[in-house]
């Protein structure tokens, strides 16, 4: 049995049923990635030893607990900067290729609580640095769709381990769109809560006021049963919330009428690829014919939104990297004279080209000179934007833009990745300024057999009405059903 | 060309929390190294900083205590720099709203009062220890202190002086003392003492170039230190030259200041507020619990001892050094008289501040580490009232009581120090006394008064120190003149 | 606003990067160009703009002072590359 190529909630009722074995499933999704990754590459370190062992047991406890978890006994993949116990984790950098946590995020915690399985570590950018997963340490993540094409990043891994049914999930974080863009550029579902609503403890993070805790699904219905574990108030986390407003499974519901949809008037004078652009415009046809009331809304600061979240990303960045000295874990410098040596050489042997200069740039823009006229402006800036979204909330329940501007680029060997791709992110990472919730759905496919995403944005703790919009457009177009098997299974 | 000082110091309190500032490892002093560390205040990736309210609601007490303005609104901020004791190369401080602004402290200074102002008061943390190992050239690193809560407290350039530095200082630790903010042991750490020092002919409005002075782990090496680095500033500016604006480490041993760094132009904190940390709000509920939590302080407490209890300035200063002893006064006051009447004040503040104070002293120990209690003592001054042993027998029966913690009287017992007060018995010993003593008798008829206490030394002696002394002196002045 | 070597040297400081002058060179034209492409925010007149206060929605943002146990030394200990009798070791900053 494919077993490999269900859903998670398709799964929780075979389980109920004893129509399907956690052991089954395991060692299943297992083979499944054990004849897919080599082409795909969305694992740094693989946990299945931990896993099959998980299994045998894990029948036997789900059917004698009454009220288990949706996500008991799923296999899933963790992104590589959410630190679990015992297992390695690098953040896809040379600077942590040894480094073994010696405690679990808390969000890993929730998972191992549920007693979902843990099937490895996936593939990233370099301490979330970069938008194609080209930029991990250790290996290239391809595009499960096309494998010349990039998976987006910087959860690339992710993606495209559930775009290739490698994992049924896959828990990552967001700071500019991490999670939502390569679910678009490989047709899955990527959401990234409100921030606070989910636990930043344990994860690795360049920019702690920007990244968020999410997943990325097949369907959005898993999408609403993976937050309804994973969104909890964790004491351990000062920007963590309770929020009162769960229940997440009870907005999978379909009917979307009178619900307000706002389109920003700034982005359509973009430039889109045009297959985007037909695929937006069919989907709108679609919303509205489902009862959706597209309105016009207006983000007036939006222009300066990329510059303003590269500023405080490479600030942050700055100063939440600067622990990597070679002295408490991690890569160490050999042969050195005196401990500025052993911080130069560790430093520079660690990190890659991308995230060096972010770490410079940071640098100059918190130093006097340059505070004022940059990471303040950006502080401003991100102001002015949440002023924007509250305004335009006032009019709409919803704003929606594509994904990305742009579908899945061809793997290239260029390097100066940092503003230039982020052109991919730039409706994205409007919800990492704002600490807004959103949604990136299929909605379509390129000429050439890409898929194209729709996202939608909702204000804080919206997530209901994110889940509900996201569900009806599902429920009414089958592009989530269209799975990424082409993949030729080479021996 | 005369010279003035200018002084501001930039003083560091360890809080007295159970756990650190950010996590909850524990602040005990002296645990094997590194063992009191948690992902979070070893700077893993991935951890996360959560305040502790005690560090804050300490921090505004000290605020309340120094006459500062508390903020409603706080942010924690990164002092981005490397070092290896900084797990996370960068110090979580209040660069851009600290919790405390604006105070200032009354200080005496040769009987005149001065205003010393405070700038401001934040919350930060430790950092680890280093110990250097030159044999092998290598330096090790324990994190146990790395993390736990400080504050710093930033005075204005009002100190004009040595002198008044220390009793600047002198003040303020008390002061902590009292509020049970800190423990205040420099030997320790947990309170540490940076001075900032210009000087500038007299006169002269605007500052001279200033030197950082650090390390400097007692009152005696910052007075030291100031009096040491006023002196050569002077020297380098009469010799012609410029101060440079550095940092320098005070030697104790050799009692001078060595250059460390000069500032750069380079050096930057690259400070902005810590995205991992809340701004927190410290409302008006919070700060009137405090104010009516706060214990009465020394300045306060030296003024009600002099005017409640009739004490000369110099006992109540002696007697509220520290919360301890005050209270110790007080009760054993209340004891001995429920009046409490100047005269039995003063018996016991000359108790404290003579007999306690050189046996602590002997001791080299605190108050707090000796067996004595306010009704020990009572029950020791009643005996003496009741002239059931002497003075001199007292101050024996006072130093077996502060250490045994048996009840006076017990001491008395078993001791034999029982004070003869029998007149018959005295006057048979008065009598041999002056029959053994012919040539002292004719002295002190002569007029030689000296020959006098001679015989009542005598007549001591004979009694093993256990006569009562005035009815010996009015026995063998009877026994003379018959 | 274009920035000299000098100015990378000093970045390279901050960050504890050694450059050398060939990296120094690429460092350079990248940043610069990336800065290039940041002047779109001087577009916009901010300085009549305060920061305004963000009142924290975290009714929770302290923590009780309890103590809780720590990591084990080995725990503590164990990803450090050189450690000696149970504390981290770098090379000696007393010269
Ligand atoms: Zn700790």
């Amino acid at each position: 049995m494919e077993s490999y190529k269900l859903t998670v909630h398709e799964i929780w009722n075979l389980v109920n049923k004893r129509e399907i074995s956690i052991k089954e499933l395991v060692r299943d999704v297992i083979e499944r990635i054990d004849s897919t990754e080599r082409q795909i590459g969305s694992f740094i370190t693989f946990n299945w030893d931990e896993a099959l062992y998980q299994a045998e047991t894990l029948d036997t406890l789900i059917s004698e607990e009454s009220d288990s978890s949706k996500l008991a006994g799923i296999p899933l993949g963790v992104e590589d900067n959410i630190c679990t116990l015992d297992i390695r984790t690098t953040s896809a950098s040379r600077m942590l290729e040894n480094f073994t946590p010696p405690y679990d995020a808390s969000v890993v915690e929730k998972l191992k609580q549920c007693h979902s399985i843990i099937l490895g570590k996936l593939n990233m950018d370099e301490f979330g640095m970069g938008s194609s997963t080209q930029n991990s340490a250790f290996k290239v993540t391809k595009n499960p769709w096309n494998l010349h094409k990039v998976a987006g990043g910087a959860a690339g891994g992710g993606a495209a381990a559930v775009a290739a049914d490698q994992v049924f999930c896959a828990i990552g974080s967001d700071s500019s769109g991490c999670l939502r863009q390569p679910a678009a550029f490989c047709g899955v579902v990527g959401f990234k809560p409100t921030y606070g609503l989910v636990s930043r403890f344990g994860l690795v993070t360049s920019a702690p006021s920007l990244e968020q805790v999410g997943c990325i699904t097949k369907d959005v219905t898993d999408c609403a049963y993976v937050l309804e574990e994973i969104a909890f108030y964790d004491s351990k986390d000062s920007t963590s919330i309770k929020d009162d407003s769960c229940g997440y499974l009870g907005y999978l519901v379909d009917g979307i009428r009178g619900l307000k949809i706002g389109i920003p008037r700034e982005i359509f004078d973009e430039s889109w690829d045009p297959d985007i652009r037909a695929c937006i415009d069919r989907s709108i046809e679609i919303l509205k014919n489902l009862g959706a009331e597209i309105i016009d809304i207006t983000l007036p600061h939006f222009k300066y939104a990329t510059a303003s979240q590269f500023i405080i990303m490479c600030c942050e960045s700055s100063s939440n990297l600067a622990r990597y000295d070679g002295i408490k874990y991690g890569k160490r410098a050999r042969d050195v004279n005196d401990l500025e040596e052993l911080y130069c050489k560790t430093r520079s042997q660690g990190f890659g080209q991308e995230v060096k200069e972010r770490i410079m740039l940071g640098n100059l823009f918190l130093s006097r000179q340059y505070y004022d006229s940059h990471y303040k402006k950006a502080l401003k800036i991100r102001e002015l934007l949440r002023n924007d979204f509250r305004k335009a909330y006032e009019k709409c329940h919803l704003i929606l833009t594509p994904t990305s501007p742009i579908l899945a680029y061809d793997l290239s060997n260029e390097t100066n990745l940092s503003v230039t791709t982020n052109y991919s992110k730039r409706y994205t990472l409007l919800a990492n300024l704002t600490g807004i919730p959103a949604i990136s759905i299929p909605c379509g496919f390129s000429e050439e057999g890409l898929p194209v995403g729709i996202q939608f944005m909702a204000d804080t703790f919206k997530e209901g009405t994110l889940l509900k919009v996201a569900y009806t457009f599902e429920r009414n177009t089958d592009y989530h059903m269209k799975r990424a098997m082409k993949l030729e299974v080479t021996e | 060309m005369k010279y003035q000082t200018v002084v501001g110091l930039e003083i560091h309190v360890e809080l007295k929390t159970q756990s650190k500032m950010f996590c909850s490892c524990s602040t005990a002093f002296g645990g094997q190294p590194n063992s009191q560390c948690c992902p979070v205040c070893l700077g893993m990736p991935g951890a996360l900083p959560v305040i502790n309210r005690r560090a804050v609601e300490l921090a505004i007490k000290t605020g309340l205590a120094l006459n500062c303005k508390i903020s409603e609104y706080n942010t924690m901020d990164r002092k981005n720099y490397f070092y290896p004791d900084l797990p996370k190369a960068y110090q979580t401080t209040q660069q851009y709203h600290p919790i405390c602004k604006d105070g200032y402290l009354d200080i005496e200074i040769d009987g005149k009062k001065k205003r010393i102002g405070i700038t401001r008061i934040h919350l930060e943390e430790d950092a680890g220890k280093l110990i250097h190992d030159t044999d092998n050239s290598r330096s090790l690193i324990d994190y146990n202190r790395a993390g736990v809560p400080l504050i710093e407290i930033v005075t204005e350039p009002h100190i004009g002086s040595s002198d008044e530095a220390v009793a600047f200082l002198d003040e303020l630790r008390k002061i902590l003392l009292y509020l049970e903010v800190s423990d205040c042991k420099m030997q320790e750490g947990s309170l540490r003492c940076d001075v900032n020092l210009s000087i500038k002919p007299q006169g002269q409005t605007k500052l001279g170039t200033r030197t950082e002075m650090k390390n400097l782990n007692s009152f005696r090496a910052v007075q030291r230190a100031i009096k040491n680095e006023a002196q050569r500033q002077k020297t380098v500016l009469e010799a012609g030259g410029e101060v440079l604006q550095e940092t320098r480490r005070w030697d104790d041993l050799k009692d001078e200041s060595i250059a460390m760094r000069e500032k750069h132009e380079a050096d930057d904190y690259r400070y902005f507020q810590d995205p991992d940390l809340m701004p927190f709000l410290i409302d008006s509920n919070m700060i009137e619990d405090i104010k009516n939590n706060m214990p009465e302080l020394p300045a306060q407490k030296r003024e009600r001892f002099v005017s409640e209890y009739g004490l000369p300035e110099y006992d109540a200063g002696i007697l509220t050094s520290s919360r301890e002893m005050a209270d110790f006064f007080e009760l054993s006051v209340k004891l001995y008289d429920e009046k409490k009447g100047a005269k039995a004040a003063k018996t016991v503040s000359n108790w404290l501040m003579g007999e306690l104070m050189r046996l602590t002293k002997e001791l080299g120990v605190e108050l707090q580490d000796l067996k004595l209690s306010p009704s020990l003592l009572v029950g020791l001054l009643k005996l003496i009232d009741q002239g059931v042993i002497s003075g001199s027998m007292a101050k024996d029966v006072f130093d077996e009581m502060c250490q045994s913690g048996k009840e006076p009287d017990k001491i008395v017992e078993e001791k034999g120090f029982r004070q003869i007060s029998d007149i018959d018995q005295l006057r048979d010993i008065v009598r041999e006394v002056i029959q053994e003593n012919p040539k002292s008798i004719s002295d002190y008829k002569a007029g030689k008064k000296k020959a006098f206490g001679y015989l009542v030394g005598q007549t001591m002696k004979k009694t093993k120190g256990k006569a009562n002394p005035q009815l010996v002196n009015k026995i063998l002045q009877d026994e003379i003149n018959k | 606003m274009k920035l000299s070597l000098k100015d990378i040297e000093n970045m390279g400081l901050w960050s504890k990067l050694k450059l050398d002058h060939q990296e120094k060179e690429v460092f350079l034209d990248r940043i610069n160009k990336t800065l290039q492409k940041l002047e779109i925010i001087k577009e916009l007149a901010t300085d009549h703009l305060e920061l305004s206060l963000d009142k924290p929605i975290h009714s929770k943002a302290l923590r009780d002072d309890q103590v809780q146990p720590s990591m084990s030394r080995d725990q503590a200990l164990k990803n450090a590359q050189e450690t000696w009798d149970g504390m981290f070791s770098v090379p000696s900053i007393l010269d």
